[in-house]
């Protein structure tokens, strides 16, 4: 654990020493909200909801999803350093290096969340959700943003190079697309309204934009912490056995 | 003496390519030891094996009383790893490096170690500065220093002098030197001859996956089997002349000398001496080349041109 905080510690410095990275990850959102819900808002038609309230959780998706790359690219380059191979000749434990990178990342991705929040509220998002409404979406983005953490820290243990990083992360964008989080899948044809129902992201995003406009979906809820728990369990079983494996070649 | 560092019939292949084929030898305690060999000899595999980071096919290691398989933990307590690649923190500072090892490392003085470090390393004006803005040989020196923190009683160093210009070269050196008179137990790989010969208490040479050749410096030099003499001459005439004596002899010409190989016996340098001396040829100066080590690992190595 000891070892965990200090990698963390690391972590969180070497976030700090780029501030164009971290102004990017707050301006992106914004942009976003902004693009979306001006742009794309006066032709979007999802039915009684503004399209601004429509949109939120698809954005904060999109902006975790795209933050995640950073952690990527930050266990990539500890990967093709001399550095990992200190760490390892040092009696630490193995998991510390990895746990580290993860947690800096879920710290950031919350950040973020909470910044393109505060932008929707500035152009104009009003949900109605209540108190015990924003506990169970704090919990499920929280989720969320772990088991995308896992995958990211896994595409940045595999990934040959930066290029195939900002690969995965392309792959990313495309997921958020064909979710539920800038049209209703029924306005799909019917391969993409498939796949768009039954990828992960897609609970997820239903999950919290029912509770922020007041109409709860109680089994995109569960669909959605099936998802969210079964990528951390699979995610944290493969990446640990990626790295190991890296280890003792 | 005490051996702290014992391996025995290591071997270790990349998918078909064998690389270490049964590696002996072992390290006493307070000693210089370089392992000497070409590019691609297996030189920081054997390395990476000692200190527990690459798993032998088979053979054992035992590394200040611990099994390097077994008991990884317990070795990487009594070790510390200096890479070809500086392993330093770019986006990090000197200080912040050194701060991050000691704190990995439990120790109850880290800043104490760390400011010392920076001090004997000369890093002190730039430690604040992130590593990234640092030159080579400044960031080798963090990489070492970062190495030492906690006083480690056993430093590996592999190729620490590679891509060093001559000037850092020759101040590792001193470093390295430094190290083991305080009491450490240093392992370091190395292509140089020089090198090894100006540092190591101990010289193995790795080849083709074995030890070939192993010893003191002075040591080495001696299993060399060619001894050769150079004799110079005023003439250009008297230098035909012995040619010509020493016809059957394996001769090179030079300038205004010629170079005889022999197999460093009494009775043949006697025999050549003596055949230029009945003939009366006029030679200008005597000389006999120190077998250099350069010369004993090409010849061993069987690459001599």
């Amino acid at each position: 654990m000891r070892d965990s905080y200090i990698m963390f510690k690391r972590n969180l410095i070497k976030t700090s020493r780029s501030p164009e990275a971290v102004a990017m990850a707050v301006i992106v959102p914004i942009f976003m909200m902004v693009l979306f819900g001006f742009v794309f808002g006066g032709i979007a038609d999802v039915g009684e909801i503004s399209y601004i309230n429509f949109i939120v959780p698809g954005i904060i998706i999109q902006c975790v999803a795209n933050a995640s790359s950073a952690t990527s690219l930050g266990v990539h380059s500890d990967m093709s350093k001399g550095i990992i191979d200190r760490f390892r000749s040092m009696a630490i434990s193995k998991a510390a290096f990895i746990s580290g990178h993860v947690w800096v990342s879920v710290i950031r991705s919350m950040i973020i969340t909470a910044i393109t929040v505060g932008a929707a509220f500035a152009i104009g998002f009003r949900p109605v959700a209540g108190l015990t409404d924003w506990l169970v979406i704090a919990g499920i983005l929280t989720l969320f943003i772990v088991a995308i953490t896992w995958i990211a820290v896994i595409i940045g243990l595999i990934a040959k190079d930066a290029e195939s990083i900002s690969g995965g992360n392309f792959l990313m964008m495309i997921l958020v697309f064909l979710s539920s989080g800038f049209a209703p899948p029924e306005t799909l044809p019917t391969a993409l309204r498939i796949f768009a129902e039954h990828q992960p992201m897609t609970p997820v995003i239903d999950v919290t934009r029912g509770l922020m406009i007041g109409m709860p979906d109680g089994r995109a809820l569960i669909t959605a912490l099936i998802w969210c728990i079964g990528i951390i369990a699979v995610g944290f079983a493969l990446a640990v056995h990626i790295y190991k494996s890296k280890l003792t070649r | 003496m005490e051996k702290i560092i014992e391996v025995k019939g290591l071997a270790k292949s990349f998918k078909k390519h064998q690389v270490l084929k049964g590696v002996n030898f072992h390290i006493y305690k307070g000693k210089i030891f370089a392992l000497l060999g070409s590019n691609g000899a297996g030189k920081t595999t054997c390395v990476r094996i000692l200190s527990t980071l690459a798993k032998a096919d088979s053979g054992s290691v035992t590394v200040c009383g611990y099994d390097a398989f077994s008991q990884a933990d317990e070795v990487k307590r009594c070790i510390s790893l200096t890479g070809q690649y500086a392993a330093v923190d770019e986006v990090l500072t000197a200080r912040e490096n050194l701060h991050l090892i000691g704190e990995l490392k439990r120790l109850p003085d880290t800043k104490k170690q760390a400011d010392e470090l920076l001090a004997i390393f000369a890093l002190e004006e730039d430690a604040d500065r992130q590593v990234a803005t640092y030159s080579g040989g400044m960031r080798r020196r963090l990489d070492i220093a970062m190495s030492l923190m906690g006083k480690p009683p056993i430093i590996f160093l592999d190729e620490p002098t590679t891509g060093l210009d001559p000037q850092n070269r020759i101040a590792m050196w001193d470093l390295i030197a430094k190290l083991a008179e305080d009491g450490a137990t240093i392992l370091l790989t190395t292509q140089y001859l020089e090198e090894a010969e100006y540092l190591a208490d101990h010289i193995a040479i790795l080849h083709d996956g074995i030890i070939t050749a192993e010893g003191s410096p002075e040591e080495l030099k001696k299993i060399l089997p060619i001894g050769e003499i150079v004799l110079e001459f005023a003439l250009e005439s008297e230098k035909k002349r012995a040619s010509e004596i020493l016809k059957g002899h394996s001769i090179k010409n030079a300038r205004k000398s010629i170079e005889i190989s022999t197999d460093g016996t009494v009775s043949q340098l006697a025999e050549i001496l003596n055949r230029l001396n009945s003939e009366n040829v006029q030679v200008a100066r005597f000389t006999q080349n120190q077998p250099s080590l350069e010369d004993a690992f090409l010849t061993l190595i069987g690459e001599r041109k």
